[in-house]
């Protein structure tokens, strides 16, 4: 297995964790919470909140802007 | 007329008096709040990176000042420095306030005056005699007092030294008194500095969703806004333009408050703040291996591809910019209406 395939199984892995974390979530048979609340309880705070929307602009910023 | 007069002018006198005696603790207060020196206000900024948040921000300005963007990594250091700032000064505020409050019960520091309205209902019993109301015990009675000068030296504190657009009454501190009934964590709790609600929104949040035709108007904008950013060249000045405008804007608008109100979720469980930490953790370092595995800081490497290198494909094309861009607005809209 060449080390480009283990790089992007192991972002495969952390694309799975999250959706298995977030289903997982979703049922009420674990603590886990689901993503949106864990964003709710982070963003409920004006510095989370502002963190949170900064992080997003960046990830638009790193992709598309000089 | 003369008496009239009299009693006009003793009545603003009064009206003066009693708005000096309201100002003087919260200017008491106030001042106490306020850092005094370069090291007191280092140590403030200091207390605010305890947030999870803001350490999220300093990764990535490490990531991108190692990435070779230091102008950004410069502008997310500055803006997780400000929130730094901002939620050391409301933690160190409600912390004042209650020494206010607690001070202002045992006599040793200028008590904040009770509101005109009620007083004494609030001090002794709903009748305002001193009596207690039924079931109420010495210790509710005065538990009740107590919160009551904490929220009003809280608001008091949170006119003068929150930011602009703050508007009074609620405040930060009496926020956090409010929300640590359902979150388990207020002012000075386990989850550190700054852990406490901001100010009064510069809008009523909403409690339903919006409209549908806002939400047609919202679409629509962002499928044209997608169509024509994407249409650009990335990195390109008009592709800078339309990213930075959308996502300044989306900032302010979640600089002044949220959009819509929700009830914050019970405090998580360690298994639950375990397992997000652990992939946050994950993804970060697998990010950072896959950085460091590249031949150059800069030159993408096939063998070790980071999440950027496996996304070129797909902005290579207008229309795959487009998408792109659909998700991230839909991302944006999502989180603002956490």
């Amino acid at each position: 297995m060449s080390s480009h395939n283990i790089t992007v199984a192991g972002f495969c892995a952390l694309a799975l964790g999250i959706v298995g974390a977030e289903v997982a979530g979703r049922s009420a048979r674990t603590s886990i919470p689901a993503l949106s609340q864990v964003f709710t309880r982070i963003m409920r705070t004006r510095t989370g909140r502002v963190g949170v929307l900064v992080a997003w602009a960046w990830v638009g910023l790193h992709f598309f802007a000089k | 007329m003369e008496r009239s007069g009299g009693s006009e002018r003793r009545g603003r006198d009064v009206s003066a008096g009693q708005r000096a005696g309201a100002d003087r603790p919260r200017t008491y207060a106030a001042q106490a709040a306020s850092p005094r020196g370069l090291a007191e206000r280092v140590l403030v900024t200091l207390s605010g990176a305890r947030q999870p948040i803001v350490l999220i921000l300093m990764a990535i300005t490490f990531m991108t000042v190692i990435s070779g963007k230091p102008l950004d990594g410069l502008l997310m250091l500055v803006v997780a420095t400000a929130l730094c700032w901002d939620a050391g000064m409301r933690a160190r505020s409600a912390a004042v306030a209650r020494q206010v409050a607690l001070a202002g019960l045992s006599g040793t520091a200028p008590a904040v005056p009770a509101d005109p309205a009620d007083p004494p209902a609030e001090v002794g019993g709903p009748d305002g005699t001193g009596s207690r109301g039924p079931g109420e015990t010495a210790y509710s009675s005065r538990k009740t007092m107590m919160n009551t000068r904490f929220d009003q030296a809280a608001g008091g504190l949170a006119d003068v030294t929150n930011a602009p657009g703050a508007a009074s009454g609620a405040s930060a501190a009496s926020g956090a008194s409010a929300t640590s009934g359902t979150s388990g964590v207020g002012a000075g709790g386990a989850s550190g500095a700054g852990d406490v609600a901001g100010p009064e929104p510069a809008w009523p949040p909403r409690t339903t969703r919006p409209p549908v035709r806002a939400i047609g108007a919202g679409l629509a904008g962002s499928g044209v806004f997608a169509l024509v950013v994407g249409s650009f060249m990335r990195y390109s000045w008009p592709a800078t333009a339309g990213v930075v405008g959308l996502g300044s804007a989306v900032v302010l608008v979640g600089w002044g408050g949220p959009v819509r109100q929700r009830d914050a979720p019970p405090r998580f469980s360690r298994t639950g703040v375990t397992a997000w930490t652990s992939l946050l953790v994950f993804g970060g370092l697998w990010e950072l291996a896959a950085l460091l595995g590249q031949p150059d800081i800069t030159t993408s490497s096939y063998a070790h591809p980071t999440i950027s290198t496996l996304t070129d494909p797909l902005l290579a094309f207008p229309l795959g910019r487009a998408t792109a861009l659909v998700i991230w607005i839909a991302a944006g809209w999502w989180l603002l209406e956490r």
